[in-house]
Parts: C-alpha cells; structure tokens; sequence
C-alpha cells in the first residue's frame, strides 16, 4: 500500500457496547474502498476480534484505546494501540489463540508490538477483492 | 440480539439446543452461563442448532470448548448442527471443525 491515504482516528471507552458500534464503522470504510462483500464480513471480523481482546483483557486500568485507519486506494491499514499493556494479556487462553488464528488467516497483514504501549496493526490488499 | 431455546423434550435422550443472533462479547457471559446450567455435569450429549446464528467470536468459540470438555468427561459429545458458511469459515480457521461434529441434517 503506497501513495495518499485518508486517516481516521477513533478514541474508544473499553467497554463491550462500542465493539459493536467499530464494526459498522469498519465496514463502512472498506466498502467506500471497494472491498467485495465477503471481504468487507472478513475485516468486520477481524476488528471485531481485536476490539474484544482489547476489552476483555486486564491490561491496566486506562479506560480508552485508540484505533487509527488508513484508507488507501489499494488497501487499509488499522492500528489499535492500547496503553500498558503486554500482548500475553491481550491473547491469552483458548478464545485468545482462535482470535490469533482468525486475524492472521483474514489478513495479508498483523502485528503485536507491545512496548509500554501494545500496537496491533492489521492490514488488507485490495488485490483480486474488488467488488462489482 | 441473541436467544437460546431448549427443544424439549428430545427424544433420543441428548439436550438440543437452538442458537439464534449473535453470540459476541456482549452476550457471551449470557450464553455460557445458560450452556453451562444445561450442561450440568455433563452426563448427556449436547445437540446445537445453528441455522439462525448469525455469528459467533473467538469467545463464543472458547465457551463451546469448554463445553466440549465438561461432557468429554463423561465419553459425551457436542454435536452442531447447520452452521453457516461464514461460521463454519471460523471453525476451519480454528481447526475447530475437526474438534466439533458438525452436521448438516439433525
């Protein structure tokens, strides 16, 4: 993914009821790119997964998390970074790894980088996903 | 939106049970509370209808498993019946499609 891109940021309460609520989000931001539908049901999968380790997990006390989106004419990039936190809380147990298993499988792209902070970033190609 | 019905009674002497909604963070407490009640000690199979559920997370799919283990105790099993292809999508992801019995015809 190259060339200009649109940025969204998003600050959200760790809370279950905006899982939801980033889902419809998502997908409206890949359709405008031009995913197909089947596409566009993985992604919404897929931060849905992110968002519901980011908010089951104990990972200090900080309420928010921020998920940045980089809308490119070939593709997407999301970025969810979590404050204090170490990426064997965010994907711990047997909910944790399938949740691995479904975003790597999903994507052409993820990464946990956990510092103070954790950064999951995903990515998708446009490639052959076009819709239409 | 997610529901959950016991079809009783069930002839062949298993509880089934018909999935319907979505089955995610904000109703995974619900719905692993209610399986675990229905489950008991895990003294009979457990049949799982899934033609009217719309989704189900990396959550939900750690419930079932836990589902799995309890009856598993007792030489039982979990049969799942008409998933959709979106889910049955997650169940190959996960390798859960070789853990589960999924079928098609109740």
């Amino acid at each position: 993914m190259n060339g200009n891109f649109d940025e969204i940021i998003i600050k959200l309460p760790k809370k279950a009821e905006y899982v939801g609520f980033i889902r419809l989000t998502v997908s409206g931001l890949v359709s405008k790119i031009g995913f197909d539908i089947d596409t566009v049901e993985d992604i919404k999968v897929v931060v849905s997964e992110i968002c519901t380790r980011i908010v089951s997990s104990d990972c200090d006390s900080n309420e928010y998390y921020d998920v940045k989106f980089k809308l490119f004419t070939d593709g997407f990039r999301a970025f969810f970074k979590v404050p204090n936190c170490l990426a064997d809380n965010l994907f711990e147990g047997d909910s944790g790894e399938f949740a691995k298993a479904i975003i790597s499988s999903l994507t052409d792209e993820f990464s946990i980088t956990c510092d103070d902070d954790c950064i999951i970033t995903i990515g998708k190609n446009l490639g052959d996903s076009v819709n239409g | 939106m997610f529901e959950m019905k016991v079809d009783n009674p069930c002839e062949n002497g298993k509880v089934r049970i018909v999935l319907s909604g979505e089955i995610d963070i904000s109703t995974a407490s619900e719905f692993k509370t209610r399986l675990y009640e229905l489950i008991g000690d895990g003294t009979k199979d457990i049949e799982l209808i899934c033609d009217r559920l719309s989704y189900i997370d990396s959550t939900g799919l750690g419930i079932l498993v836990g589902a799995l283990k309890r009856v598993k105790n007792h030489q039982n099993n979990v049969y799942i019946y008409r998933l959709r292809d979106n889910i049955r999508k997650l169940f190959r992801i996960t390798g859960l499609d070789k853990v589960f019995i999924l079928e098609e015809a109740v």
